[in-house]
């Protein structure tokens, strides 16, 4: 039984009230340092949108995918900028290794689709299958296509 | 106004694109411009894109200059064998 638990027994309170309402209080207490810790603003916003980081769950990536290796260079996006070009990268680079690897990703219905990517994943690569460069040029194609998404949106509007 | 000059690599592509969004959002930029700007990347994209994989196939052995060269060029829309 670990403190979580522990705190939320209710059997015996005559014996391990005091004990259990000492934990409860802790657990709050760490609970509150958490949040206040998690919803703190790092200062820096999406590169995109320009949105902030002060929510728990969105909080803007310091390292994007691709981007692991090149901090420094690496671009600041929030979650749903982040969790798009994430989709994105990892396609190309699936569709890359298959391309390696000599399969076809587009034949074979749904199952030979399923089969392809188990076929990627089993498949060790020793060096990184993208350049720089082309990692570069397929963010730069997301910029583009998420700069004529917002220029559309506001002649829409 | 000072004359901004890209750097012309991926990532000075990404720069520019990044400018763009500084300044639609903050309303030195407009819409249309946003677009074209856009629409201009996608065109350099495509290019370098196909510089790539025309350098794997090179790379691979593949020699694109007798196709290149011939008057006649490579026919386009005729799936059908001559």
């Amino acid at each position: 039984m670990n403190p979580f638990n522990f705190a939320k027994e209710t059997n015996r309170p005559h014996v391990h009230g005091e004990a259990r309402n000492k934990i409860l209080s802790l657990l709050n207490e760490i609970d509150a340092v958490y949040k206040t810790h998690m919803r703190k603003s790092t200062g820096k916003t999406c590169d995109i949108c320009g949105k902030g980081d002060t929510d728990e769950i969105h909080k803007v990536k310091d390292v994007a995918s691709g981007y692991s290796h090149r901090e420094n260079l690496s671009p600041c996006l929030c979650y749903g900028h982040w969790h798009g070009w994430a989709i994105s990268y990892i396609k190309f680079e699936r569709d890359r290794k298959a391309q390696l690897i000599g399969i076809d990703r587009k034949s074979g219905g749904a199952s030979g689709k399923i089969q392809s990517i188990i076929d990627i994943q089993n498949t060790i690569f020793e060096e990184p299958v993208l350049s720089d460069e082309e990692i570069d040029l397929h963010f730069a194609q997301y910029l583009a296509k998420q700069l004529k998404k917002g220029a559309t949106n506001a002649i829409k509007l | 106004m000072e004359l901004k000059i890209t750097e012309k690599t991926s990532a000075g592509l990404c720069e520019a694109l990044f400018e763009e969004f500084d300044l639609l959002r903050n309303g030195l930029s407009d819409a249309h411009r946003a677009s074209a700007v856009s629409k201009l990347a996608v065109q350099i994209i495509n290019t370098k894109k196909l510089e790539i994989e025309a350098a794997a196939f090179h790379k691979a052995g593949l020699r694109f200059e007798p196709l290149a060269l011939t008057a006649s060029g490579i026919p386009i829309g005729h799936h059908e064998s001559v």
